[in-house]
């Protein structure tokens, strides 16, 4: 059980992770009712666009961090404004298949520039900085705690914004009711806008922090969108409280049955979606996600 | 001259990929994410027994009868859900399978894939050519096309439809709607069964990449551009996106680059049909996925 610590402090870099991608998922998915395959390929995006500018460039971490937040939440907002706006009012499938159509070209575009392989931010013959706690039982990267640090902090101020700002109220006036929104004069398009810029921004920084830690390929997206998704299924969608929660419970379940049995940690997905399964046939609509008269009624 | 025959082939066996797609997404309206895992199972099945020296008519059979039984496992949970949560649910099945084909090493070999799957004999002839086999998988894939035609121009298909478009109706019309779906789960995972085994059998190798998420987007690009509840827009839709990696071929582009290419036309197709024509081009007015 030496071990113990140190996959503890593993999952809770992966929840940080997962926390950060779902939170900006289930903020769309609680005011268009449609999940956004294409969210985790935005984050994907925002690590390529820094590398670039990073690696590339050269230009520092933190003017490369804002400059790809800013043109990354731009994405989103084009996305927004050219594909989802037209199909909003449609049926539900097509913004979902949309999404996927969307996820698939941002993909396409990062393997024609970058091509399909690896990259990482390291600099060759450079050392990580390293901390070593708790009787050095537990060894964990500064970038590693940036990341606990970062994801806290951001989904804190996320809390604090939709509840606080008036913006924000806005938000949670459109995902409740759009109709009675614009009836009381909030201007729904620029709401849903301002929502998706904030999550593309977000997933932004989510990616960066990721490809830090780990490195970056054009194939991340994909799983991170699907962790993402099973996150905030398992917790209820639309709900923030209910998204972090399921990236906890994602991030630790997989860490914790690879780390201390002795399942080869190549069945992590496998582990993740058959308790994801196993909680939908028990709890079909997540955790806080209340009974099905409730769900109908949204 | 050969190589058309293999891409007739191909065609020819995604029609029946797609088509058997479209019973679930277009005509009951399940958000039917996982057909990539069932018709694997099909293919793992058949490419094992197969090569085990199993009579290749009975390996496609039993191919379509372990793929209709794990298509009922899918369905087990969608029967509960609504429209997301039944995407999910069977996108994780298709996640679960996919890490199934990668680490259940001693049945699958993993990623390594299985080589030589045979192609058929009839009358002590192996059907080793490109022409034999195509001739030989139009046949199969004819019979089942025209079963699954018969299926879908009956009245079962217009309850399926009744179903797609208003549940509550349906009930109240005292139609059992948890036996249509079944029913129409084990349509889809017998003849995606076979299907998949056909496919081993053309292509001789299968691995892990066989039926992960990219084949998913490529059957699902197909359903969509052939148009949701249409029989001949699926074979439509699966010629279509079969023929475009081709004609990318003629063009003079750097080899690395067609690979992006194709998935940047794919994502490029999608989004403008669900945009202008989200009903595919033989597709009818359909209301998929609803609450």
């Amino acid at each position: 059980m030496e071990i113990l610590p140190q996959i503890l402090v593993i999952s809770i870099i992966a929840s940080a992770i997962y926390a950060l991608i779902a939170a900006g998922l289930t903020l769309t998915f609680g005011t268009l009712e449609f999940i956004n395959f294409a969210h985790g390929e935005i984050a994907m995006a925002g690590a390529f666009v820094f590398l670039y500018f990073f690696s590339d460039f050269g230009l520092g971490i933190f003017p490369a961090l804002i400059v790809t937040t800013l043109i990354i939440a731009a994405l989103g907002m084009f996305i927004e404004r050219t594909t989802f706006r037209p199909v909003r009012d449609k049926q539900e499938f097509i913004p979902l298949v949309l999404s996927i159509g969307i996820s698939i070209l941002i993909s396409a575009a990062v393997m024609l520039k970058f091509g399909g392989g690896s990259h990482t931010y390291a600099v060759a013959n450079e050392m990580p900085t390293v901390y070593r706690i708790w009787n050095e039982a537990v060894i964990i990267s500064q970038t590693q705690i940036v990341i606990i640090l970062s994801s806290v902090v951001l989904i804190s101020a996320l809390f604090a914004f939709l509840k606080y700002s008036k913006t924000g109220k806005a938000i949670r006036a459109v995902s409740d009711n759009k109709q009675v929104a614009a009836i009381l004069g909030i201007n729904v398009n620029r709401t849903i806008v301002i929502l998706f810029t904030i999550a593309s921004g977000l997933a932004a920084i989510a990616g960066i922090l990721i490809a830090f830690d780990q490195n970056l390929n054009p194939r991340m997206g994909l799983q991170l969108s699907i962790k993402a998704f099973a996150a905030i299924i398992l917790g209820g969608v639309g709900k923030l409280h209910g998204a972090i929660l399921g990236a906890i419970i994602i991030g630790f379940s997989e860490n914790m049955i690879v780390g201390l049995t002795n399942i080869p940690s190549s069945y992590k997905s496998t582990i993740v979606f058959t308790i994801f399964i196993i909680v939908l046939i028990f709890k079909p609509y997540g955790i806080f996600g209340g009974n099905k008269e409730e769900v109908e009624s949204r | 001259m050969d190589y058309i025959l293999f891409i007739a082939t191909l065609v020819a066996i995604y029609s029946i990929l797609t088509i058997t797609m479209n019973i679930l997404v277009g005509y009951i309206g399940i958000l039917y994410l996982a057909h990539p895992a069932v018709y694997g199972v099909g293919a793992y099945t058949f490419a094992i027994l197969a090569k085990g020296g199993t009579n290749y008519f009975l390996a496609l059979l039993a191919a379509g009868a372990v793929a209709t039984i794990l298509g009922l496992i899918i369905a087990m949970p969608t029967l509960k859900l609504k429209s997301h949560y039944i995407g999910m649910s069977t996108l994780g099945f298709l996640i679960i399978c996919h890490g199934l084909f990668i680490n259940l090493k001693g049945i699958t070999r993993g990623a390594l894939g299985i080589p030589g799957i045979p192609r058929p004999t009839i009358f002590g002839e192996t059907l080793n050519t490109n022409l034999s086999f195509f001739i030989f998988t139009i046949i199969i894939t004819t019979v089942i096309g025209i079963i699954l035609h018969r299926i879908l121009h009956s009245p079962f298909s217009k309850t399926m439809e009744i179903i797609r478009e208003d549940e509550t109706a349906a009930k109240t019309l005292g139609k059992n709607i948890i036996k249509y779906k079944l029913q129409a789960f084990m349509i889809t995972s017998f003849f995606g069964g076979i299907g998949g085994g056909l496919l081993a059998s053309l292509l001789g190798y299968i691995s892990p990449t066989n039926f992960n998420i990219d084949e998913l987007v490529l059957i699902l690009t197909m359903v969509i551009i052939g148009g949701m509840a249409s029989f001949w827009g699926s074979i439509v839709g699966a010629t279509i996106i079969i023929l475009i990696p081709e004609a990318l071929k003629f063009l003079d582009i750097a080899p690395a680059l067609i690979g992006p290419l194709r998935y940047g036309i794919y994502g490029m197709l999608i989004i403008l049909f669900m945009i202008y024509k989200p009903n595919g081009i033989l597709g009818r007015r359909t209301n998929v996925f609803s609450k």
